[in-house]
């Protein structure tokens, strides 16, 4: 299908409360409310919120398309809405408003090694973490030797990672999302950590998954990276998409608008 | 949300009805739910000194305690047949119920992390919790069978009853559980509630004592809990007793009516789980 879009979306829009006044989140407001408001306001304080919470629009009004194939950068900064994109796009969480398509299964990096257990050993986690990932386990099994190999990892595949240091934890989480036959993936600032020799290697692998043709939309902070990887990218902006286009003029407006706002 | 597994396309809408695709969907990530199960087996036996035995002995023990203070020491009545078989066969399908109904309740905030970052179908995390609970039960099933042969009670053909009755009473626990798990996470003291309520529920079920001495004005009241059901007749199985259909029948249309209710209400508040979990 290399002439539909891997993703589209319409007016794609995330809220967040804020607070929640008037919106008991304990059995025990609830009851007490039964002894504090006439009988017919109880049902109304469960049900509606009678004082409007504040909102935030976590990201809105988003108008995306992205081809299959295609790598995408995405920057902005603290809480302008980038990581909740990936989370509603993966179906974490729910969208408050518009629509959007998915052509493909996304294998997601949204912080990396968040399946692994501390106490199952490192072959254990890659199975579970596989099929957190939605993969099958013959699909894991054939390409375990590749994903332990990159991973660099060797004998201690058998040990309980939470014996393994914060470098190899991350190193195999990265291996397992990246050895999979998912179409789509989402990268979330995974490359922050590990040591440049990995970061390297992983913006290898990434390139080379591109190449193969997977859709990436790649979340980051590390603007060389982006500069390197992504042929196009968004700047979001307070939920907003304030540019989108080719990565050098994404990079100058970011620089200049969004950050030089902040500081002015 | 609707994904058509076939294309593999999935299209994001703010409202959404529940529909066939959601059942096809977990059947499609079905070995993540085993895993979910093999994992918290492995884990739970790993760290405990006695291992697998502990799924055998954690009833076995009960009902030795049970049976010297209620047997012998208050002669609770047991139909006739000796209290430590009669307790056992009530303790065995009672004891899968509460573990299952705690287990959801902590599996959704266990899995808090989970929740949180990946998508997955949140039915699974239940059903998951729900399976390991089976897998206790099998194990623990298997020392009803050794007491049995020790009190030279038979083993009968008729004991395949037990199949069905076990998968009523999975799903009984599962849609409780589910439905208990889902309050937990919008209400937050319902969370401490859980094993309270597990308790009660316990005395109200005839497992430490016969369904028998509740007079018939009452037993109406008694079949409004499924669990009652449930045990009665799993026990009549086990010992080769008349099986009270009539209860029976009332204890199955309320345990799926719960199962259903559960998984309903659980499903529609896993939507935003994410969020306030």
């Amino acid at each position: 299908m290399p002439d539909l879009n891997a993703i589209e979306t319409n007016k794609l829009g995330k809220k967040y409360r804020l607070d929640k006044v008037g919106r008991p989140d304990n059995l025990r407001e609830v009851i007490a409310s039964f002894f504090k408001l006439p009988i017919g306001a109880t049902k109304s304080v469960i049900r509606k919120n009678p004082i409007q919470g504040r909102e935030l629009w976590a990201i809105r009004d988003v108008d995306l398309q992205v081809r299959a194939g295609e790598v995408l950068g995405i920057i902005g900064k603290n809480g302008a809405g980038k990581s909740t994109l990936l989370k509603v796009l993966s179906r974490v969480t729910e969208a408050s408003q518009g629509s959007a398509i998915v052509r493909g299964r996304i294998a997601s990096l949204l912080e990396i090694g968040i399946g692994f257990h501390p106490d199952l050993t490192g072959r254990e986690n890659v199975f579970l973490n596989a099929a957190l990932l939605g993969m099958k386990k013959a699909e894991v099994k054939s390409r375990f030797d590749e994903i332990v190999e990159f991973a660099g990892v060797g004998n201690f595949i058998d040990t309980q990672v939470k014996k393994y240091s914060s470098g190899m934890f991350v190193r195999l989480a990265f291996s397992i999302a990246a050895h999979l036959d998912s179409e789509i993936v989402f990268i979330d600032e995974v490359l922050a950590v590990g040591d440049t020799d990995f970061q390297r290697k992983c913006l290898n692998k990434i390139q080379s998954l591109a190449e193969y043709g997977r859709t990436i939309l790649f979340v980051s902070h590390n603007l060389s990276a982006v500069e390197r990887l992504c042929g196009r990218c968004l700047v979001f902006d307070h939920g907003r998409i304030g540019y989108d286009g080719k990565t050098s003029g994404a990079l100058e407006y970011y620089r200049t608008d969004v950050l030089e706002r902040v500081a002015g | 949300m609707k994904k058509n597994l076939k294309d593999d396309i999935i299209v994001i809408q703010p409202v959404r009805i529940p529909s066939w695709q959601d059942i096809r969907e977990i059947f499609h990530y079905r070995e993540l739910g085993f895993f979910l199960v093999w994992r918290d087996l492995k884990l739970r036996y790993r760290q405990t000194v006695l291992g697998v035995s502990w799924a055998i002995l954690q009833p076995f023990l009960q009902m030795v305690v049970l049976a010297i203070f209620f047997g012998r020491l208050i002669k609770v009545p047991s139909d006739g047949v000796p209290y430590p078989v009669f307790v056992y066969a009530g303790l065995l399908p009672w004891t899968f119920f509460a573990n299952a109904v705690n287990a959801c309740n902590y599996a959704v905030i266990n899995n808090a992390g989970l929740i949180r970052k990946i998508y997955f179908p949140r039915l699974l995390i239940p059903l998951s919790a729900v399976g390991t609970g089976l897998v206790d039960f099998l194990l623990a099933f298997l020392m009803l069978i050794v007491i049995m042969l020790f009190y030279h009670m038979p083993v009968t053909l008729g004991m395949l009853w037990l199949i069905p009755l076990t998968i009523l009473l999975s799903l009984t626990g599962l849609g409780i559980g589910a439905l208990l798990s889902a309050l937990a996470v919008a209400y937050r003291d319902v969370r401490h509630i859980v094993p309270f309520l597990v308790q009660l529920w316990f005395f109200v079920t005839p497992v430490i004592y016969p369904a028998s001495i509740i007079s018939d004005r009452f037993k109406p009241l008694l079949n409004l809990n499924p669990m009652a059901g449930i045990v009665s007749g799993f026990r009549a199985v086990v010992l080769n007793q008349t099986i009270d259909f009539a209860g029976l029948y009332q204890a199955g249309a309320m345990g799926l009516l719960f199962c259903l209710a559960g998984v309903l209400y659980f499903s529609r508040k896993a939507r935003d789980f994410a969020d306030v979990v």
